[in-house]
């Protein structure tokens, strides 16, 4: 039997899990409020980042085009004076 | 979101020769194609307004510098979040963070009794996230990350790039990886339990 200790740490790191061990894991979680709680904190974690993420990141699109014309300018100047 | 199948046009040959050439056309095509996702990457790592801006151009110009040299063995966009990384750690003056040893371990260590079993248990969900302050807090947590963890956990959470790219990204083996999202996801999960338990 996997610890408690073991199974964060299987559930915490996105490692690659054989069948054995999904099998392993839900079983645990059945019996193990602990876990299971710590998964789903996981899981509102993950939730809440996504939506803070959008919201972080939805700037004005003409700012972007903006952002986008600028770039090509300076790469352009850059490109220039180095073959001078 | 635009996945690396759909824009097979930026990994032919041809595109990659026009590429080094430093062929205009070609590296305006990127420029199109990736200053959003860059964008989206530099403001997830915590980078605000003109900084985050500045950042992106910043890769863009570095790109191009070296743009002779590309072999196109890593896809374009994974190559421009790699030197963005490199960037923001340089920005952030992050020494290279020491893989081996993260006071988080001692912290997860001391959750656990001598057998493995839970001996400070996590909170109750509904007492974990619940209040409309949740994006403030989790706001602060997530600044409080190493960039390497941050990076590692904006990736992967975000989903939209694969395992291998974002080792590609940050130059880590896979069960680093695995290290890195651990360590993120539990120094998050004690910030979160530390604020909303009202300590500091």
């Amino acid at each position: 039997m996997r610890s408690c200790k073991e199974i964060v740490r299987l559930v915490g790191s996105d490692a690659p899990l054989s069948v054995r061990e999904r099998v392993e894991i839900r079983f645990h979680m059945l019996m193990c409020k602990h876990c299971s709680r710590y998964r789903k904190q996981l899981r509102i974690l993950r939730e809440s980042f996504k939506k803070l993420f959008k919201d972080l990141t939805t700037p004005a699109d003409l700012d972007q085009a903006e952002l986008k014309e600028k770039i090509k300018r300076k790469i352009q100047e850059c490109s220039k004076s180095s073959d001078d | 979101m635009k996945r690396r199948e759909s824009e097979p046009q930026f990994t032919t040959p041809e595109f990659l020769n026009r590429l080094r050439s430093g062929d205009k056309e070609a590296i305006d095509s990127l420029v199109d194609a990736y200053t959003d996702h860059l964008l989206r990457g530099a403001l997830g790592l915590g980078f605000v307004g003109d900084e985050a801006k500045d950042l992106v151009q910043e890769v863009w110009l570095a790109f191009v510098g070296g743009v002779s040299k590309f072999e196109g063995r890593s896809h374009v966009r994974t190559f421009l979040f790699g030197m963005m990384f490199n960037k923001a750690r340089e920005r952030r003056r992050e020494l290279k963070h020491d893989a081996n040893h993260d006071p988080i371990d001692d912290v997860v260590e001391q959750r656990f009794d001598l057998n493995g079993r839970w001996a400070a248990p996590p909170l109750d969900p509904e007492q974990f996230l619940s209040s409309a302050q949740t994006m403030l807090l989790i706001k602060d947590c997530i600044d409080g990350l190493p960039l390497a963890q941050r990076m590692a956990f904006c990736l992967r959470e975000i989903d939209e790039h694969g395992t291998e790219d974002v080792c590609d990204i940050l130059k880590v083996s896979n069960s680093n990886l695995g290290v890195l999202i651990f360590r993120a996801r539990n120094r998050l999960r004690e910030c979160i339990e530390r604020k909303s338990s009202g300590g500091k």
